[in-house]
């Protein structure tokens, strides 16, 4: 599956012409990763949104930080994300630092980035493509939020 | 279409996986999600589809071994 084939099938460009998904194609790279590596850390600055062409990374958040015990804090993880999934996308809205660490689960795992200001940049450039992604944006962090609920309600997890 | 497909484990702790599939996920279907097999016990509608998407909620449980 080719880059633009991948965008075509992420929500985030959801709506948009061939043409305009080819742009923000333009725009990017493709980085690969394996198990064990570290994408993005809690509370780093954030230039980038991801996506996932193959493979699978899981999203921690830090918990129970002792201010008098040395060490990293305790990573807790909240979900595994796959194929066509999309993170790192809070930035494109708000900003923030990381909200969350991000980690390869696989071997190989592709993952092409998108820099925040170029992307930003063609936004303002053709606004269809920005209030597109925009809705898009919303729509998966709703998505995200009602699996987490879920994930609360009936298994138990961290609410 | 596209499936989104939110997957949630009850019965044993697990993350959850969310990701995007060609079919929909069906109960009694075998997924493995990370290292460890589930069966699909229940698949809901999440929210409507919109576009070329549906969203789905998809209730797993560890895999059942009979002898």
């Amino acid at each position: 599956m080719s880059v633009i084939e991948l965008l075509q099938r992420s929500e985030l460009f959801s709506g948009l012409a061939p043409e305009q998904i080819e742009r923000i194609a333009a725009l990017g790279q493709e980085v690969i990763y394996n198990a064990g590596d570290v994408v993005i850390r809690e509370d780093d600055p954030s230039d980038e949104v991801y996506v996932v062409r193959s493979g699978m990374v899981e999203v921690l958040v830090s918990r129970g930080r002792i201010p008098d015990v040395p060490g990293p804090p305790q990573l807790t993880s909240i979900v595994h994300l796959g194929q066509g999934q999309l993170f790192g996308e809070m930035a494109l809205v708000d900003r923030g630092a990381r909200s969350a660490t991000v980690r390869c689960t696989e071997d190989g795992t592709v993952l092409p980035v998108i820099p925040r200001q170029t992307f930003w940049d063609l936004c303002d450039a053709d606004h269809h493509i920005g209030y597109v992604v925009m809705r898009n944006i919303a729509s998966d962090l709703s998505f995200k939020l009602r699996h987490r609920n879920l994930q609360a309600r009936l298994a138990g997890g961290a609410p | 279409m596209i499936y989104k497909v939110s997957y949630v484990v009850v019965g044993k702790p697990h993350l959850g996986v969310i990701v995007n599939l060609d079919a929909p996920p069906r109960v009694g279907d075998r997924v493995q999600l990370g290292d460890e097999v589930f069966e699909v016990i229940e698949v809901i509608d999440l929210i409507p589809p919109r576009g070329d998407f549906a969203y789905l909620h998809a209730t797993c449980q560890p895999v059942q071994e009979t002898t």
